[in-house]
């Protein structure tokens, strides 16, 4: 078990290194060959060729926000489902399980089904 | 050689008629693909047997014992340092050419023979590409962003590297018993990446585009990791390995034909009183169907393919998220996203279509297996399933494109309610179809 972790230790440490060491390679050419060369219209935010109205800190809509509370709530959901689901293969008393489960799960299609008659899954 | 061949044929047709046929067209794009299969797989497979036996043998005989085990474990990590790159470099080419062949069009064809070198003569390019940050954009987010986005591709190799060469060797360090819930886990880390780089890039369209991706890759990964819970109860494990193992013995063990009872469909055909245990069989096979169309379609959306790449709509928000970035930081956004892309397809093949296994019967697959296992350069056997795994991903791959060349994207409203409001009810449906059909068990 511990050189699984060791290997997930450093893949994590490698792949986050990497992309960083790919970053410092591509500034270091730049720097050796002098080609940074900002200039004020180039550092200029892009919109559509126009200079740009207001800030970019722009309000958005509460919508995603809701989604984000909602996703919340199923992803818990799967850390408690996936226990569930490895040990159905052996276990004896197959039947409780989905009933327990069924409640589980209806709870949660409640909120589901709750949040969209207040229309919260419309988009407009 | 047969590429360059190919091309002069080209040249030797008038010039007003240049518009080879399509048979031209396919024929030269499998000869393409094929030598740069060969050089992603060859690099690979070198990488791994200098790190696993080369390298320690020689730092066994200069008395280095220790480091000789330390490089020893570093294999599957040098293997997948040299795949991603290639891979991704080969991915977007093929998606050109493939691109270009359905649309009737000739595709990148001036770097190298037939355009083979294109996209890393682009790598090149945009390595030496001068590296603007925008006035106002936070530069300490804005540099990390790309970094984010791009290291949890690597570390969700571990799994399937264990899957992909039935942990022999070195890559028996790989074997983590909770394979799927580490790469669902890992594979939802990118999406903060999107958001830090598109909040930090100072610009409405990358904001804009941030926030979709965010929601977007919330709501897909429910049906996704749903209909993966569905598939734990029909194999019953979360280890990658043993799912693998599970579906041997020939292309009708394989968990997409009803994991492996694809035998009871026999029963429907007299119409007898086993006729019930063939219907049985029947729905299973239907229910297996069902979760690799919902598991493909939710896997597409979460790596943000087109019909659902709706957080960098070219033409509504011009690239979203990587608007601002040029150079390195823009690659390893497109180095990410197509890792992704194969990750998903890898899973896709281990968890339905067998993983590594081949479509012939568990004999001469034993047979085929035991010619590579004590060869001079020590156990190979891992090269035929892992070149199994990576051809059927990349079948999967080429559908993918196929979808990306015939569908529109979607509309932002009809994209979420897709997702909440048929995906994940259905997802929920199926888990208990298939816990019910479980626990009947003919």
């Amino acid at each position: 078990m511990s050189s699984q972790l060791a290997q997930i230790a450093i893949f994590t440490v490698v792949g986050f290194v990497l992309g960083a060491t790919l970053l410092i390679l591509s500034a270091t050419i730049q720097k050796i060959f002098g080609m940074k060369n900002p200039t004020k219209v180039k550092t200029e935010s892009y919109e559509c060729g126009m200079k740009a109205f207001h800030d970019s800190n722009i309000q958005f809509d509460i919508k995603y926000y809701l989604f984000a509370l909602m996703f919340i709530v199923f992803d818990v959901e799967f850390v408690f489902l996936v226990p569930w689901a490895t040990i159905f293969d052996i276990a004896t008393n197959k039947m409780f399980l989905i009933g327990e489960a069924f409640i589980f799960v209806f709870i949660l299609v409640l909120g589901l089904y709750y949040a969209w008659q207040k229309g919260v899954l419309e988009f407009d | 050689m047969a590429v360059t061949f190919l091309n002069l044929l080209d040249r030797f047709r008038p010039h007003k008629l240049y518009r080879p046929s399509w048979m031209v067209g396919v024929s030269s794009f499998f000869v393409l693909a094929f030598f740069w299969f060969s050089i992603i797989y060859g690099a690979t497979s070198i990488t791994v047997v200098l790190f696993a036996k080369f390298i320690p043998e020689l730092l066994q005989k200069l008395g280095y014992f220790q480091i000789a085990q330390v490089v020893y474990y570093l294999a599957p990590l040098a293997a997948v340092l040299v795949l991603i790159p290639a891979n991704a470099t080969f991915l977007v080419l093929n998606e050109r050419k493939i691109l270009a062949l359905l649309t009737v069009r000739v595709g990148p064809d001036r770097v190298g023979p037939n355009g083979f070198l294109q996209t890393a003569a682009d790598a090149i390019k945009l390595l030496f590409k001068e590296d603007i940050i925008p006035k106002g954009a936070d530069r300490l987010l804005f540099n990390l962003a790309p970094v984010i986005f791009f290291g949890p591709t690597t570390i969700a190799f571990i799994p399937i590297l264990s899957a992909a060469t039935n942990n022999t060797g070195p890559f028996l360090s790989c074997d983590l018993s909770i394979g799927i819930l580490f790469i669902m886990a890992v594979s939802s880390i990118p999406v903060l990446g999107l958001v830090l780089g598109g909040w930090a890039s100072n610009n409405k369209y990358s904001l804009i585009g941030g926030l979709r991706s965010a929601a977007q890759a919330i709501s897909y990964e429910i049906p996704m990791v749903l209909t993966v819970i569905s598939m734990i109860v029909l194999t019953g494990s979360i280890n990658l390995k043993e799912i693998v193992d599970n579906q041997t013995g020939g292309i009708f063990h394989w968990n997409i034909f009803a994991v492996g009872n694809m035998h009871l469909l026999l029963n429907l055909f007299p119409l007898g009183k086993h006729s019930i245990v063939g219907l049985y069989g029947l729905i299973l096979f239907m229910m297996c169907c069902i979760l690799f169309l919902m598991y493909i379609i939710s896997a597409c959306a979460e790596v943000n393919r087109i019909p659902f790449d709706l957080p960098e709509a070219e033409s509504e928000l011009v690239s979203g998220y990587n608007t601002e970035y040029t150079g390195m930081k823009f690659a390893l956004f497109f180095l990410a996203e197509y890792t992704a892309l194969f990750i998903i397809c890898c899973l896709a093949s281990i968890l339905f279509f067998g993983g590594g296994h081949l479509p012939v019967s568990e004999g001469s697959e034993n047979k085929i297996l035991s010619l590579l296992s004590s060869t001079k350069l020590g156990d190979l056997s891992w090269l035929i399933p892992s070149i199994a795994l990576m051809l059927k991903a990349y079948v999967l791959i080429f559908v993918s494109v196929w979808v990306r060349a015939t569908l529109p994207r979607l509309r932002y409203d009809q994209l979420m309610s897709f997702s909440w409001k048929f995906l994940i009810p259905l997802s929920l449906i199926n888990i208990f179809v298939v816990a019910i059909l479980m626990s009947i068990k003919l």
